[in-house]
């Protein structure tokens, strides 16, 4: 039996409805995007950063480095003894 | 945080990808217009109002991505850049190419209204320009987007473009065997 090539049928024939199709893909990822965008509003991985908000947050310099010895301040302390004066009086 | 810096700052950054998702399927359905890629889907009218019509899509997506630029005290792209590429201080290159992508885009745009007036291998040579237009687009959203940083995002762009690419080469390919 030959059996002649049959054409199918799109799945739109409406080109309203791709024109509808067409609209919610490009406002989805418009709404998608700016929702994405305000919760992460940086990016530190961004291929740009820009100019102004490096210069207004500079690059992280090495501090140098300190070495900071513990120092021990030993104070010497005069010991006073507190001995009672003994007062010797001469008796003639 | 400054909600008006930071509102111009989120409109730049989803009308430019959003007008990028536009560019994809109006580059999309240009091409398959001659290739029957979506006759799955549609007819090919259908398919032509489609690409006619995502144009009212894009056009004022891009428009609002520039002009939010524009606005963004940080991205510092004056009036000038918009008209001379690769005159902003810093991305030079990947700003560049968005300012490239948008002038070759007006060409297409002026050339598709002034269609009538030319001939149909000229009209042809200016409509090719859009490949270029797209290839310029896709390198600058890569090079200078933030959201294209993110893997996710990235991904869904790089499908989509190498979906362009094969869709391309398949026309090319008819052309040649046809000829």
């Amino acid at each position: 039996m030959d059996r002649s090539p049959r054409k199918s049928n799109p799945l739109i024939t409406s080109t309203l409805a791709l024109r509808v199709l067409a609209s919610a893909i490009t406002l989805t990822s418009l709404g998608g995007m700016t929702i994405f965008a305000s919760e992460n509003l940086h990016a530190s991985n961004a291929p740009l950063q820009p100019a102004a908000v490096a210069a207004a947050t500079p690059t992280p310099t090495p501090a140098p480095t300190t070495v900071t010895t513990r120092r021990t301040t030993t104070r010497q302390s005069v010991t006073s003894t507190s001995t009672t004066a003994i007062t010797h009086t001469k008796q003639s | 945080m400054n909600l008006s810096t930071d509102l111009i700052w989120i409109l730049a950054r989803s009308t430019g990808t959003a007008s990028l998702v536009a560019l994809i399927l109006s580059v999309l359905t240009g091409i398959a217009l001659r290739t029957g890629t979506f006759a799955w889907l549609s007819h090919n009218r259908g398919v032509r109002v489609v690409h006619g019509f995502l144009t009212v899509l894009w056009i004022p997506l891009g428009l609002a991505h520039v002009i939010a630029l524009l606005f963004d005290r940080y991205a510092q792209v004056g009036l000038i850049d918009l008209v001379i590429p690769f005159g902003v201080p810093y991305g030079r290159l990947a700003i560049g190419l968005g300012t490239i992508s948008a002038e070759l885009i007006v060409v297409v745009l002026v050339s598709t209204w002034m269609r009538s007036s030319l001939t149909l291998g000229q009209w042809q040579w200016f409509h090719r320009l859009s490949y270029v237009a797209f290839v310029a687009a896709f390198a600058h959203g890569v090079m200078s987007g933030t959201d294209l940083a993110n893997p996710l995002v990235a991904s869904l762009a790089w499908v989509t473009a190498a979906a362009v690419a094969v869709v391309a080469l398949r026309r090319v390919m008819r052309t040649r065997i046809a000829a």
